[in-house]
């Protein structure tokens, strides 16, 4: 029953389907065209050779450590070196009295709420996420210890 | 047979309304069908419970003739990296594997109240952090137009958000919302085959949406033709109490006008010359430069117009996004939700240890050179430098929507998507995670910088038979004329999103 009239349905819009444009040919243009038919160049320092990065054992230990996260292999390394390589094709743009640019909403009143709590009793809920918990703690191992590096 | 797949969203719930079809059976058919299609690893996990459980209530609102909205009992997929209630979020990652929500996104929890069935949680690049859905803890996605989805002779379906866009394309859902950073909506939209929708930074809420980029970051939508996408969007979009950073004007439902009442005589199309870059293929700018030419002899005014900071884009948003990642990461430290190590020795080293198994290498080196670049030595050179190159960007957009005298004034830029079709997945693989983002955000993340609307879709098929799509972006809040010209550009071209050949309904 839902099969026959589904089809029904089907060849309604399969009719209006076949009034569809005519197939285009995409080699024919009508006017002559305003898209570029070859690369524009853009002119960007050769970053790549023209600084050798290198990062010394303290910034790597500091960046660690504020990262918690291991640059344990020469592969990462040679990633993040890259990385701030391609970072520095922006260093020559000129941007004098360009003011940063923090949020494209600048221009718009954003909404402040009161200070005021308006949804809470959810405890149970917040700490099932928890891989351990005690009664109703979070629990971390000691604390005040320095990363091992 | 699945005729009613063909259909619109607005055609399904007109016969949902008629009774000739039902939102079970609907929803029924589709995860059947996710099952068989499994292969393309679209999903990360199907809710089978919950979606026969909104399928049966939303059957009873139609019996009852009182649906919810225009979207009920449309079957829908979202990204795992928005919130959903008491349903498995993982961002891909091991880091959130057994992370279970206690509520919904607001995209979510608007979906739910337009009557929405959604089928499950769809795959993606780990956090958001890929142009090819291939850096997934649950493994890759495959792109349904693929010549063959076996062996290393398949797609990719492009990323970050390829699983929802996988969806759509394959048939499995009429919508899917993903989002978008860089392009992480429209890049594998391209690939697909389908619209899809990054709207103006803030109309939709970001609540629930686990954070990449917070100044960047945009839910997106996916959908097989335009009018759907629009559906969707006038069910998600608003302000939203529970994200200061939306909107704060009240959002107007967008009507699209019939094809053949939209008059372009009065529309200034702009084709900005720097997205011809190096590695364009020679189909792409065929298809680009056709497309231009339609519009051009439906009456518009289409001219060449410069955004002279466009290279610099792929740079500044490097910079920018690591440098939020390194930021918006510190929040993972296995203790409060998320992966916790075994190691009891201190709490530092118990972060460091989730974190290092946690992340994979993408997510820990993109940490690590933020943090590198916020260096108090560093903060000024790249981090402040990229915000001031960031406006610059900005403006140039400005410059082409707003200038005066209004006769050098655009108001939509026609571009390329993506630089090429979908890659084969064993040539993608072989790129580093930023050379993959760097070629293939070329063209969708300086929308990003600027926060202004931006949609692809797909028009025709390539001599390999893989989606060819182009881009349009207009300025800030100008959804209405970006989707009317892009519903009309949709008509002239009829690109039939489900033509591949790998469709459910010849599959066994």
């Amino acid at each position: 029953m839902w099969r026959r009239l589904s089809k029904r349905f089907y060849c309604k819009i399969a009719t209006k389907a076949t009034e569809k444009a005519p197939k285009l040919d995409f080699k024919q243009l009508t006017h002559p065209t305003k898209v570029p038919q070859t690369p524009v160049d853009t002119a960007f320092p050769d970053t790549n050779s023209a600084s050798h990065i290198e990062i010394d054992t303290k910034t790597i230990q500091l960046l660690e450590r504020l990262s918690l996260v291991d640059l344990d292999s020469e592969r990462a390394l040679a990633t993040l070196k890259s990385s701030i390589q391609f970072a520095d094709k922006i260093a020559h743009i000129d941007t004098d009295h360009v003011r940063p640019l923090y949020t494209v909403l600048e221009q718009q009143q954003l909404q402040l709420r009161n200070d005021q709590v308006t949804e809470g009793d959810c405890r149970r809920q917040v700490l099932r996420n928890a891989r351990v918990t005690d009664e109703d703690y979070y629990v971390s191992p000691p604390g005040n210890i320095p990363l091992e590096q | 047979m699945r005729r009613h797949l063909q259909w619109s969203i607005k055609q399904l719930t007109a016969n949902y309304a008629e009774g000739q079809c039902s939102p079970r059976r609907v929803t029924e058919q589709a995860l059947e069908d996710a099952l068989k299609l499994k292969t393309l690893n679209a999903f990360i996990r199907l809710t089978p419970e919950q979606a026969l459980q909104q399928a049966q209530e939303s059957e009873g609102r139609y019996q009852n003739k009182k649906p919810f909205g225009s979207l009920d009992g449309v079957t829908i997929a979202v990204k795992d990296n928005f919130c959903t209630q008491d349903v498995h979020t993982t961002c891909a990652s091991r880091m959130l594997q057994d992370f279970v929500p206690p509520y919904d996104a607001t995209v979510c929890s608007r979906l739910k109240q337009s009557g929405a069935v959604l089928l499950g949680k769809t795959n993606m690049d780990q956090f958001a952090m890929g142009a090819g859905t291939v850096d997934s803890l649950y493994g890759p996605t495959k792109n349904i137009w693929s010549e063959d989805l076996d062996q290393d002779h398949w797609r990719i379906a492009g990323g970050s958000s390829g699983g929802s866009a996988s969806a759509v394309a394959a048939g499995l859902c009429y919508a899917a919302i993903g989002s978008d950073t860089g392009g992480s909506t429209r890049n594998p939209a391209s690939y697909c085959g389908v619209v899809g929708l990054k709207p103006t930074y803030g109309l939709v809420s970001r609540h629930g949406l686990i954070p990449l980029v917070n100044s960047m970051d945009v839910p997106g939508i996916f959908a097989r033709s335009v009018s759907d996408c629009l559906e969707v969007l006038n069910a998600v979009a608003g302000p939203d109490r529970l994200d200061s950073t939306t909107i704060r004007q009240p959002y107007t439902k967008l009507h699209l006008p019939e094809v053949d009442k939209i008059d372009l005589s009065s529309v200034r199309i702009g084709i900005p010359k720097e997205y011809h870059c190096q590695g364009l293929s020679s189909e792409v700018l065929e298809t680009w430069s056709k497309v231009a030419d339609l519009l051009e002899c439906a009456g518009a005014s289409v001219r060449q117009v410069s955004l002279p900071n466009t290279a610099a884009s792929i740079f500044v948003y490097s910079i920018l996004n690591q440098c939020e990642v390194a930021s918006n990461m510190a929040r993972y430290d296995g203790i409060e939700y998320g992966h916790r190590a075994s190691d009891e020795r201190s709490t530092e080293q118990l972060y460091a240890l989730s974190r290092a198994e946690g992340f994979n290498e993408v997510v820990k080196t993109r940490i690590l050179t933020g943090n590198f670049l916020l260096l108090r030595r560093n903060y000024d050179h790249y981090f402040e430098k990229a915000l001031r190159v960031r406006r610059l960007i900005a403006e140039d957009f400005a410059k082409v929507f707003q200038s005066s005298p209004s006769d050098d004034r655009v108001d939509i830029l026609l571009t390329p998507t993506t630089l090429t079709e979908a890659p084969l997945y064993k040539d993608f693989a072989s790129l580093t995670n930023r050379d993959q983002c760097a070629v293939q955000d070329f063209c969708t993340q300086p929308a990003n910088m600027a926060g202004i609307p931006a949609v692809s879709i797909p028009i025709r098929l390539s001599r390999t038979g893989l989606p060819l799509s182009l881009q349009l972006m207009s300025n800030s809040l100008n959804e209405q004329l970006l989707l009317s010209v892009a519903s009309w550009i949709e008509a002239q071209v009829g690109f039939d999103s489900l033509e591949h050949k790998q469709e459910c309904r010849s599959k066994a």
